[in-house]
């Protein structure tokens, strides 16, 4: 059987339904008041949050329309409705150019027509509609209540900058312009969801990102066609070059140093509104285990974290298999000690080995699903239960062997060291099958699943990019920032992405050295 | 093209030696040693003056056809009918080879690691697993190949622990027989190190045309040093009574024990082995489907990887009852068979392809 995977831009966009709301929207405003007011009011009945305040400006008719709690209504009364009502300060033989001088706000715009006018208001921008015109002013004066800007909870550290990304984009942009002030850094904002009409900002450097990587994701997100955009997740979905696997072809931060720090490798961030999860992208497989402060600590206690969570990606991802596998076919394996120890603790056992391995692993899924979703207090007292439970009753009773809870357990343990909590995801799923080629074909199945994962995995590509690089397509310097991270003065050229961009990082001979002198050191 | 994908000169190098090794490192002493005795340890090293040949013979056919595979040039240097039934003949010899390989390969599993488990529940799988990785192309070879490989030899190393056992007087005397029966020996070897000629189907697909050689020719050396090594250690340990052994190195592995703790190795390097074997496989069952696909000009070399693996597998079985079968096979026919198709058929096209340069440059 041929399965041919069509890219997803070969999947021909069919047209966007133009739905009822925005067909006719957009054609210029109403020169009358009257008529426009009209057409707001019947387009926004029934919605009680939509406030409409009539006034006049000198003798003219004028209106005012925002969403109650996205604008920040103290500053309209007192810079737009204190100003326009005070006769003394229009000049009404000069309407126009008058208001652009009483009015003190930074962020006035003119707009023409009724789409533009829809679009403001939905954004928080109170729009003013003055009879006679046909433009209308949006005044920037959005305020909503955000979360302000906290502790990033699912990337915590020790060493490194505390601020994590909140819900609102435009908090989200500024940290990272912050952090990266260099103008070849672009934010190009793009618009998904026809009702939640989200909107997503792809941020890149201009230089070191490669052309064509940046036109392909923009036509991925640009070929969705969905009714909302909640969260990052969504976009993920649409934009994937293996949509089957269960491996992550994109990751997703809330750090912004994490974020800057992929930007200047010349990786595409996409950040959408309503959530504190960007998105970057290519990403590979040895990109899911770094983690910031890999970076910030010395290079010495990084490489040696970096093994270890190689190290327990395979626990984690083999051990439960290979305990199967060794305790059904291969106990000649075991020395001889440990064996009869097993053997013994096996004793009144019911069930066979793979038996036992996968209704414990699945009683461990539930327990952690079970503490995740739940509210706290009761989380806890879920996990005490679940561990008494099955740690200690079913041991004792006889259900259960002592050595598969410990295996069981430091697998879980061994998941979580992993800083990338999707890709501990799809290890949860893949460990279930594994167990089971364990216990037909023991050791030899093991390494078969080794062998079809890597094949997978070898399939992959995130973005053009392959997802076992650098170290499996052997490119210069593989290892440097891989199983191994490198002083950071060694670390003088970008992991090569798609595309020819220069990936000059630094310049050479950094290292520090004493007996030269500080003069001499950067030539 | 059928191939679109390009891999780096390491990631060949990665390729071709497990597949010189990976099957060949389970008989290696027990055949070599009844003909070479105490100075089979020398025997890779005669064999490997093939190896470095085949290498340079691979590397000037390529430079005469450098997008071709030797399926594909031997067509344009002895014709199209002579070429193309050389062709399909070189084929049905690397679906017999390899066939016999993975019968190897399963043999080693049934009698060794899962004694109750039937031969053939191995081979359909590792097969399978083959042909998944096969389907990929080379590229997807390649990348398998580079992870698979650094875990097959790096297993290697577990062999050092046995330093504390060897006895070094194993090898003494040095050539009592005379240099014969270590040409003979060599003999043996070279039928492994004409494997090399597969690189041939990798040259056309390097992203760095002009390392190709130098590459082979490492990878060349990296064999040799193992099979040494391998040879090394197998001759000081239990000295020339390994060739009553079916799998000498396996022997030895299940003999290292350090602490009392250190043991049980023989595990590790089974499933390691595996990994190596599944690179050899793997790229065997490419190249049977893309010279296949290249010699009857089809538009996608894919289809054919499922009907090879299963053809692989009937070769595999066919008129091997045993492995003793199997034994006698790899020393005395398969040497020459390998020497004729791997090793003269290269030769006499390169000679075809220089005598009908010089003639064309003459005649001009």
């Amino acid at each position: 059987m041929i399965q041919i995977r069509r890219s997803p831009l070969k999947k021909t966009a069919k047209k966007k339904p133009e739905d009822k709301q925005t067909s006719s929207e957009d054609i210029p405003l109403s020169k009358q008041l009257n008529e426009s007011l009209d057409f707001f009011k019947s387009l926004y009945k029934d919605s009680s949050d939509v406030m409409f305040r009539s006034f006049l400006i000198g003798d003219r008719d004028a209106s005012i329309i925002y969403i109650e709690g996205l604008s920040d209504v103290e500053k309209l009364d007192e810079f737009v409705l204190n100003k326009l009502m005070n006769k003394n300060e229009i000049d009404m033989t000069n309407l126009v150019s008058s208001l652009k001088n009483s009015l003190p706000i930074s962020n006035l715009r003119n707009i023409t027509t009724y789409k533009q006018c829809i679009e403001d208001i939905a954004n928080g921008n109170p729009v003013l509609l003055i009879d006679g015109y046909e433009a209308a002013y949006s005044l920037g004066l959005v305020k909503f209540e955000k979360r302000a800007i906290e502790e990033p909870a699912a990337e915590s550290g020790i060493r490194g900058p505390r601020e994590g990304f909140t819900e609102s984009l435009g908090v989200n942009t500024a940290l990272v312009r912050r952090i990266i002030k260099d103008p070849a850094l672009k934010m190009k904002p793009l618009h998904v969801g026809t009702y939640t009409k989200t909107k997503v900002v792809v941020s890149y450097i201009e230089g070191l990102v490669d052309s064509t990587l940046l036109e392909e994701i923009e036509n991925r997100i640009n070929r969705i066609e969905i009714d909302g955009i909640l969260e990052s997740g969504y976009i993920e979905e649409f934009i994937e070059d293996h949509p089957y696997s269960p491996f992550p072809q994109v990751l997703y931060s809330e750090r912004p140093d994490v974020v800057s720090a992929n930007l200047l490798e010349g990786r595409t961030i996409i950040m959408i509104d309503g959530t504190p999860f960007a998105l970057i992208a290519p990403v590979s497989f040895f990109s899911l285990f770094q983690s910031q402060e890999d970076y910030y600590e010395r290079f010495w206690i990084g490489t040696f974290i970096r093994m270890l969570r190689f190290l327990f990606l395979a626990v984690s991802l083999f051990l439960p298999s290979i305990y199967v596998a060794i305790t059904t076919f291969h106990q000649e394996m075991i020395p001889t000690d440990l064996l009869l120890s097993i053997a013994s603790s096996r004793e009144g056992v019911p069930f066979p080995a793979i038996v036992e391995a996968i209704m414990m692993e699945f009683a461990f899924e539930a327990l952690r699903e079970a503490g995740v979703r739940l509210p706290k207090q009761i989380g806890s007292a879920v996990s005490i239960v679940g561990a008494l439970v099955i740690g200690q009753a079913a041991v004792e009773a006889g259900i259960v062997s002592a050595p598969m809870v410990i295996v069981v357990s430091i697998t879980g343990i061994a998941s979580f060291l992993i800083p990338r909590y999707s890709i501990g995801l799809a290890i949860r799923l893949l460990r279930f099958p594994i167990i089971i080629l364990a216990g037909f074909l023991g050791l030899i199945g093991v390494m078969l699943a080794f062998i079809i994962l890597l094949i997978h995995l070898a399939n992959l590509k995130s973005f053009g990019l392959p997802y076992l690089s650098p170290i499996s397509t052997t490119q210069k310097n593989a290892l440097r920032d891989t199983i191994i991270r490198s002083p950071l003065w060694k670390m003088d050229v970008r992991p090569q992405l798609t595309g020819n961009v220069d990936l000059t990082r630094q310049g050479s001979h950094l290292k520090p050295n004493v007996d030269q002198g500080p003069g001499e050191g950067g030539s | 093209m059928l191939e679109k994908g390009r891999i780096s000169t390491l990631q060949m190098e990665f390729i071709i030696v497990p597949a010189v090794l990976a099957t060949s490192i389970l008989s290696i002493p027990a055949i070599t040693g009844r003909l070479a005795r105490h100075d089979m340890w020398m025997t890779p090293i005669i064999g490997s003056i093939t190896g470095f040949l085949i290498v340079f013979i691979i590397w000037k056919l390529h430079q005469f056809y450098p997008k071709m595979t030797p399926v594909q040039y031997m067509e344009e240097i002895i014709g199209k009918i002579a070429g193309r039934a050389f062709g399909f003949s070189l084929i049905l010899v690397f679906l017999h080879r390899t066939g016999i390989s993975v019968r190897d390969y399963s043999d080693f599993l049934t009698s060794n690691v899962m004694l109750h488990t039937p031969e053939l529940v191995f081979t359909i799988s590792m097969i399978f697993v083959c042909a998944l990785a096969a389907r990929g192309g080379i590229e997807v070879i390649a990348r398998t190949a580079v992870i698979c490989t650094a875990l097959f030899m790096g297993t290697a190393i577990v062999l050092l622990l046995l330093i504390k056992d060897i006895d070094i007087t194993y090898m003494l005397p040095i050539f009592e027989n005379g240099v014969l029966p270590v040409l003979k020996g060599g003999f043996i070897n070279h039928s492994w190190f004409t494997d090399f000629f597969f690189l041939g189907f990798i040259f056309p697909f390097l992203n760095n045309q002009e390392k190709g050689l130098k590459a082979g020719m490492r990878s060349s050396f990296v064999v040799m040093f193992i099979f040494v090594y391998l040879n090394f250690f197998v001759l000081t340990l239990i000295g020339i009574s390994c060739i009553n052994q079916f799998y000498p190195v396996y022997a030895i592995v299940r003999a290292i024990s350090v602490f009392e703790f250190f043991e049980n190795f023989e595990v590790l390097v089974t499933a390691s082995w595996v990994l190596g074997n599944f690179v050899k496989f793997s790229f065997f069952l490419y190249v049977i489907s893309l010279s296949l696909g290249q010699l009857f000009r089809l538009s996608d070399f894919r289809i054919l990887v499922f009907p090879m693996g299963l053809l692989l597998m009937f070769f595999g079985y066919w008129d091997l009852p045993n492995l003793v079968a199997s034994r006698k096979y790899l020393a005395q026919i398969h040497p020459f068979v390998m020497t004729f198709f791997q090793f003269l058929l290269p030769l006499f096209l390169l000679m075809i392809a220089i005598f009908r340069k010089k003639w064309r440059e003459k005649r001009r």
